[in-house]
């Protein structure tokens, strides 16, 4: 099983993830991960879709392929619309194994099959991306009370 | 001087009504202020897009008048810019 696990970060929850330019193929997309670059991922469960900083489309050479508008609090916004491959790293547990036993420096990094369409946002200190449920609902995910803390089970 | 994708869109807004009419929830590859092909999908759209025209020569925009909603980033990108 590939778990996600963090703790709260100022209120916020952070992941690491990878984001890539997908390959087109003759018959579909291939998603490859960009070296060992590790992204700040703010997961929103309030955003229908994810959003990246105009840097890190760059780093990335995403490719452009039109426009969208979502609600802004001075009204619709138009921005760019970019192919984007999203990985997320995640600690490999095995059965009867706790989160805590496994080896921090043993991170996965696992590829969404498809790409994803994303907008642009402007760059800021505290995150690159933010994951909305057009990632999100491909995995389950829990916040304990308890421990503070965000477990998101990448594969089971 | 505007990029294809630019002028595209501009293109696209003052056709959505006419569009809405017969493809609402469909997905317009344009192509030099023209529709291209109307696709069920977007990344149908984008890959018959890449292949026929090439990165940067086409746009694929969605036939639908919903704006979507970003969360705190649709709330704060304001002051995010500042």
């Amino acid at each position: 099983m590939l778990v996600q696990r963090c703790a709260l970060e100022q209120h916020r929850i952070i992941v690491p993830a990878s984001i890539s330019r997908p390959i087109l193929t003759a018959s579909s997309f291939q998603i490859s991960p960009s070296g060992q670059y590790h992204y700040r991922a703010l997961v929103d469960t309030g955003a229908q879709r994810t959003v990246i900083s105009k840097t890190a489309i760059s780093e990335q050479n995403l490719v452009r392929i039109g426009h969208m508008q979502f609600a802004g609090i001075h009204g619709p916004q138009t921005h760019t619309r970019y192919l984007c491959g999203i990985g997320l790293w995640a600690n490999r547990i095995d059965a009867g194994q706790s989160y805590y036993d496994s080896e921090p420096d043993t991170r996965t990094l696992f590829l969404l099959e498809e790409p994803i369409e994303i907008v642009d946002m402007e760059p800021n200190a505290n995150f690159d991306l933010i994951l909305g449920w057009d990632v999100l609902k491909q995995f389950s995910f829990s916040f304990d009370m308890k421990t503070r803390s965000f477990e998101l089970v990448v594969q089971q | 001087m505007r990029d294809q994708l630019s002028e595209n869109y501009d293109w696209f807004l003052a056709k959505l009504p006419e569009l809405l009419a017969s493809y609402r929830g469909q997905h317009a590859l344009i192509h030099d202020k023209e529709i291209a092909g109307i696709f069920p999908t977007s990344l149908d759209a984008v890959m018959t897009g890449l292949k026929r025209f090439g990165e940067d020569n086409f746009s694929v925009e969605a036939v639908d008048d919903q704006i979507e909603d970003l969360g705190f980033y649709s709330h704060v990108s304001a002051a995010l810019r500042a």
